[in-house]
This record gives structure tokens, C-alpha cells and sequence, in this order.
């Protein structure tokens, strides 16, 4: 559990994971973990998928970035960058109806093979 | 139910009769140590993946090389998989699948030691020859350096009477490809006087990496000079279906390389019980989903899923790939492939755009779009960035009203107002027009001073005397009210700070610096604290333009009918409020 916060500084890290928690599925234990994480790392970068958040730490490419499942609840936004100086909400974008947009849950890879080097299995299709 | 399908390839033995030159294993082709029998695995995996109903639709077996198998464990594995295709045929068929015959890759070197079992269940066979023939003995050899090309030409025609499906592929290097004439003959050979059907044949491309320095990589236009060379031989002739679609299906939009997330769907699993993502990543951490006798299937779905994602964003988004149009079916290719040669773009690209375009698979209209989903999904670059600028209407789009209007545009440029927070700068844009939402986070320690452009106190003004600096306060709550029953955020305050003010207050070159600290401060009880409050910022005679431009254009009205000026939206947090 974080503690409560006795600095400005930590009372707006605190609240910016409070409001993460109005877009995003998180329990408390991701909350400390995210928590921690902008603690820890002055750069730190978390930014919102629409069914995960990705952690990592700007200019550290040797930090490997952290991916942790979160549902997005919000259906007004895309997306959303937190840092220790921001919190960007990305609305929804709604294309027209006759446009492409595959809304993210396209996976592609339609064909029921696998084929890598030295693999071409085609036996169902 | 709510199945997850997926494509699973088995490696039973890691080894291998073989000691081919190229080979993407190099020296792990021998055969590890494990308590575990090879059918005890297999069977333990997929039981496992469909308690947590995770389906193979296909399961494959690859090596290693599968035939060096004794005949009792490669037929036990064989009819293994036979049974489940029977016993699963309508939840597969049910989610779209074909049913196919068990299938194994090989290098065909020792196919007769089970063509008992291939007859019996009818195998489907990819086997692996090189290109040119003359070329096959010279890099695809036995461990002692024996060749192995005529004893596989004997197998093959061992399969001739067995109505299986089988077909060879060949892998080509520069040292391959510097054969074009020899390839095209011995093409036309194995279709003529052997039992392939050469439809059914497929290039694959060398990688030189693991090649010890032997072989080399062909270049991208050199893979397109391949295809036209092809296509220049064969397109109209009986091999006409081959060329036009298998031989080169591995580069199209249907392939593991064109996927989103190739971790969501596509597995290799070792006779260990390791997990990895295909041949290709076999081996190397990067690309491990872990040990289906140690973790949970959800685990190694996730794995999966995140380390696949990771590994595309190792390099960043090419540009040229969000401009092409065809990203939507090529999704910058395989990560694997292009993190090894530290590439941002698929390294078929050229040869994939040929493709596209001899398939009559048409550029994405509206790839913004489509460039958008795919960022919101697998990418970790600025979303913001991407977002598509909203499409015409029929009429004049705000974008275009705000252009042709000498005054809009200091009501939606992001030049004229600059909020200091503490010494970060923020330039305000228009609420309407912006592509996302910044929330601040003030306290009572914060200093915020508001910079508006000299020049503003005197555009779309008759009297800048009587011009002033205009900010509205809106809290985060929300009201309904007026004529039209609106809901909107509740009007806390409007404060007007007059040309004279700023006049004699701080400022340089380019900007009145007016402090707003005390006004933010003043109305600290009236905020919202779980929802985001707005400070708007203009002139009041923009503000007087923007209502006169409303009422004189209807275009204008129905685009700008929300506050459109330059805003910040803000959370006020207090301990005193905290602790309350």
C-alpha cells in the first residue's frame, strides 16, 4: 500500500494513479506498482492501450519496458500518457462509417499457417 | 464458449541427420536431454491449453528434423494428432478452420524409414530442397559432410502413389539467386519428372546470420528481380497458379509475419515443455513464453502477447511504412527479423509492394486511420501524433473557416496563450481543435502565470483600451440549465484583466506575464476533485468575434458550437481538502 502522501509532489503522483483508476480496470497492487514506478524512475512514461498499459522509462532503452493488462473502461478515450509532469487524455476517435478503421482489434495473420524460415505448413487452408 | 485459437507448431526432437550450412539452429541439432517422452509432452500441452479452452487448430511438427524419430514415437505422434483433428473437427471447422492431415516439415533425408506411417494417415509433407539443384549438395549435407540430394529425389518418388499433400520449398541466397536460369529449369524438372506438384511450391528468403559467413542475404531488389523472373517464366504456363499465389504466399498479408501480435496466435512448443514464439525466435530468450509444465497458460498467453509487442518496438515506427498504405496488411513484417538486422521495415518490403500490386490488393484509402488503430494498439510512439485530422464535410470544415477569417485564428492557434506552471511551459490550443487532453495539477505551492502575445489586446478590436485579457473557470461538475437543457461544466468564475493592467505589469518583448496564482487559489472550494476543471483564455473581443462569426455562419455555429478558445484542463489538490 502507498503511503499517504506528505509532499505535494507525492500527493500528485498519488492522484494522478487515483485518476488512472477512472479509465482503467487496476487493482490496488498495480496502483502501488505504478505508484512506485514514477517514484522511481524521474522519466518514467506509462501510456494506455485499449486493454493494457506499457511502462518504461524515457531515454533508458536498457530499462526494458514493463506491460501490464489493464482494461480500459472509458469509451470516450484511445489512450492516455502519464509521466511525472503529465497526464494526456487521448480522445476517442471516431472515424466516419465508411472508413477502414479497424478500432484495434484486428490481429491479422487471417491464414491458418505458421510459416517462418524453414516452416511452410499449409496442409489447412 | 469463448475460444482462443491457435497454431501450434511441435518440435518432438531437436535432432537432427542433417548439417545444412545455413541452418537457423546452427549447433542445436542434437537431440536435449529431458525426462520427457515426445508424445507425453505434446499430449500433456494440449490438454492443458484446452482446459483454459486455448484450441490448436493445427499442430505441426517441425525439428530438429521429425524423421529421426524412432518409427513407434513418429507414428505415435502422427496418429496422436490424426485422433485430436477427429475429435475436434467441429469446434475448429466451427471457428472457420480447415481440418488438414497431420503435417510435418522435413528434410526429407529419411522419409522412407516411415512411409508406412505417412501412407496410413495420409501426412502432409513440406519438404526442403535448394535451388538450384546443382547448389542442394553443396550446403544441404548430411553431419558428415555427405550429400544428400539423390537419396532425397528417391523419397520423393516414394510418395508418388500416396494422395497426401506434399511440396518442397527452397530457401535463396545471393549465392542461390546469382542461378536464376538454373532455378527456372529445375522448377520446370521437379514438376515435370517427380510426383510435386510444383503449384504448390514456396521461396523462402536466407537469412545470413546464421550462415557462418557462407551464405549472404539478397538484397530487396534482388528479391524483386527474383519475383519478375518468375513471374516472366511462369505467369501463363501450367506453374501460372504457383506463381501468382503460393510461391511467394510467405510475403503476403495472410502470413505469421503480417500479423498484429504474432504472439496472440502463433507457438512453438519444445519436447521440454519450452514455449517459444516460432523457429525463428526458438532459442532465444527474447522470444521465450515459458514452460507449459511450469507456468499457467494465461501466463504464457501474456508472455506472449507483451514480449511480441515489446520486440516490434525495439525499432521505432517507420515513417515511410505509416505513408505507404499497404501497413494494413503488412504491419511492418516480423520482429524478429527486424530487430536482427536493425530494421524498422519489413525485409520484404519492396518485394511485398510488387505483390500487393500484382494481387490487385489496393492502398489503404484511409490509412490514417488505420495507421491510428494500429499505433493505439501495437506501438509506443505518441498516439497524439497520429491522430487523423477529421475527414470534409460538405460544407467548409472549421479548418477551412479558420483559414479564410483574419480573427479565428488567434482563437484557435496554439502560439497566442502560454501557461508557465512552475516553469513548464504549456501552449494552449483550442479545446476543438486539439487531438488531446493535458490535465495540470496545481496546489497552493504552484506558480502559474498565464503569457498572452502583445499583439492580441489590439486584433479584432475597434478600442483595445477597452480590450481585455478574458479567462472563464469551469468546474468539473457538471450542471444542466438554459432553454436547450444542456448539460455542461458549471461557470465558476470570469475574470477581465484590461490593457492598462497588463500594460504596467509584467511582460517582455513578445508577452504580457500576468500571475493567475491567486485566482486559481481564490475559488479552490468551488473545483472538482474527480473530474477534470477548465480554465479557458482569450480576449473579449475574440470572444465578441467568435459569437458574431457564430450567429453570421451556420457552418461555423454547428463546428464551434462548444467554448472553443485556448484551455488547460486542472485538478486543485490541497491537503487540507485531502484530509477532509
Amino acid at each position: 500500500m502507498i503511503k499517504d502522501p506528505e509532499t505535494y509532489e507525492e500527493l500528485i503522483r498519488y492522484k494522478k494513479c487515483v485518476d488512472l483508476t477512472a479509465h482503467y480496470v487496476l487493482s490496488q497492487e498495480k496502483v502501488d506498482f505504478i505508484y512506485n514506478f514514477l517514484t522511481t524512475y524521474p522519466k518514467a512514461l506509462i501510456e494506455g492501450n485499449k486493454d493494457s498499459l506499457v511502462l518504461s522509462v524515457t531515454d533508458h532503452t536498457e530499462i526494458q519496458p514493463t506491460i501490464m493488462p489493464a482494461m480500459c473502461t472509458d469509451k470516450n478515450i484511445d489512450g492516455v500518457k502519464v509521466t511525472n509532469t503529465a497526464f494526456v487524455l487521448i480522445p476517442h476517435y471516431t472515424p466516419p462509417s465508411s472508413s477502414g478503421y479497424y478500432g484495434g482489434s484486428s490481429s491479422g495473420g487471417t491464414s491458418s499457417n505458421n510459416n517462418n524460415n524453414n516452416n511452410n505448413n499449409n496442409n489447412n487452408r | 464458449m469463448d475460444y482462443k485459437f491457435i497454431h501450434l507448431l511441435y518440435v518432438p526432437t531437436m535432432a537432427c541427420n542433417m548439417g545444412c550450412k545455413y541452418c537457423y539452429l546452427e549447433d542445436n541439432t542434437i537431440d536435449e536431454a529431458t525426462k520427457y517422452k515426445s508424445l507425453e509432452t505434446l499430449e500433456y500441452a494440449v490438454e492443458k491449453f484446452k482446459n483454459s479452452n486455448v484450441i490448436p487448430f493445427n499442430i505441426s511438427l517441425h525439428g530438429g528434423e521429425v524423421t529421426t524419430l524412432s518409427k513407434e514415437d513418429f507414428h505415435d505422434l502422427i496418429k496422436y494428432i490424426s485422433d485430436y483433428y477427429n475429435e475436434n473437427t467441429q469446434i475448429i471447422t466451427d471457428a472457420g478452420f480447415k481440418i488438414g492431415s497431420p503435417h510435418i516439415k522435413t528434410n526429407m533425408y529419411n522419409l522412407k524409414e516411415h512411409i508406412e506411417t505417412i501412407k496410413e494417415f495420409s501426412v502432409s509433407i513440406s519438404g526442403s530442397l535448394d535451388l538450384p539443384l546443382s547448389l542442394h549438395d553443396e550446403y544441404r549435407v548430411t553431419k558428415g559432410n555427405q550429400k544428400t540430394l539423390q537419396r532425397i529425389l528417391e523419397n520423393i518418388e516414394l510418395l508418388k502413389d500416396i494422395p497426401n499433400k506434399k511440396k518442397v520449398s527452397a530457401t535463396i541466397f545471393k549465392e542461390h539467386f546469382e542461378h536464376l536460369d538454373e532455378i527456372v529449369e529445375d522448377i520446370k524438372f521437379l514438376h515435370k519428372n517427380t510426383c510435386l506438384d510444383m503449384n504448390d511450391f514456396n521461396f523462402m528468403i536466407g537469412f545470413d546470420y546464421n550462415s557462418n559467413g557462407i551464405l549472404h542475404h539478397i538484397t530487396e531488389d534482388e528479391q524483386v528481380e527474383l519475383y519478375k523472373r518468375m513471374h516472366k517464366e511462369f505467369d501463363g504456363t501450367d506453374l501460372d497458379y504457383g506463381v501468382n499465389g503460393p510461391w511467394f504466399d510467405e510475403f503476403g498479408p495472410t502470413y505469421c509475419t503480417n500479423c498484429d501480435n504474432c504472439g496472440e496466435k502463433f507457438f512453438l512448443l519444445e519436447k521440454n515443455g519450452d514455449i517459444y514464439s516460432c523457429v525463428r525466435g526458438q532459442k532465444n530468450p527474447d522470444y521465450y513464453y515459458g514452460n507449459i509444465y511450469e507456468n499457467s497458460v494465461e501466463e504464457i498467453l501474456t508472455t506472449a502477447k507483451n514480449k511480441i509487442f515489446i520486440n516490434h518496438n525495439k525499432q521505432p515506427l517507420n515513417e515511410e511504412c505509416t505513408k505507404c498504405g499497404y501497413l494494413y496488411l503488412c504491419k511492418t513484417g516480423c520482429p524478429f527479423v527486424k530487430n536482427t538486422y536493425n530494421s524498422s521495415k519489413s525485409y520484404t518490403c519492396k518485394l511485398q509492394q510488387e505483390m500487393y500490386k500484382d494481387r490487385n490488393l489496393l492502398k489503404d484509402e484511409y490509412n490514417d486511420e488505420f495507421v491510428y488503430g494500429y499505433v493505439c494498439k501495437m506501438r509506443l510512439e505518441d498516439k497524439e501524433k497520429f491522430v487523423p485530422d477529421k475527414k470534409e464535410n460538405e460544407y467548409s470544415s472549421l479548418k477551412e473557416l479558420i483559414e479564410q477569417d483574419e480573427g479565428l485564428k488567434y482563437i484557435y492557434d496554439s502560439e497566442s496563450f502560454v501557461l508557465k506552471v512552475d516553469g513548464q511551459e504549456y501552449h494552449l490550443a483550442s479545446q476543438i481543435t486539439k487531438k488531446s487532453r493535458e490535465i495540470i495539477y496545481i496546489t497552493p505551492e504552484t506558480k502559474i502565470e498565464i503569457w498572452m502575445k502583445k499583439h492580441l489586446i489590439e486584433e479584432m478590436c475597434e478600442y483595445p483600451e477597452n480590450n481585455s485579457l478574458y479567462m472563464m473557470l469551469l468546474s468539473g461538475n457538471l450542471v444542466t440549465y438554459g432553454d436547450e437543457n444542456r448539460t455542461k461544466q458549471r461557470h465558476i468564475a470570469t475574470h477581465q484583466v484590461y490593457k492598462g493592467v497588463l500594460d504596467n505589469g509584467n511582460s517582455n518583448e513578445e508577452y504580457y506575464i500576468y500571475d493567475i496564482k491567486s485566482m486559481i487559489d481564490n475559488y479552490k472550494s468551488e473545483y472538482s476533485s474527480d473530474k477534470p476543471n477548465n480554465l479557458f483564455f482569450t480576449t473579449s473581443a475574440l470572444r465578441d468575434y467568435h459569437y458574431i462569426k457564430q450567429k453570421n455562419n451556420a457552418y461555423y455555429h454547428i463546428q464551434a458550437i462548444n467554448l472553443p478558445f485556448q484551455n488547460i484542463e486542472f485538478y486543485y489538490l490541497d491537503k487540507e481538502i485531502k484530509n477532509d
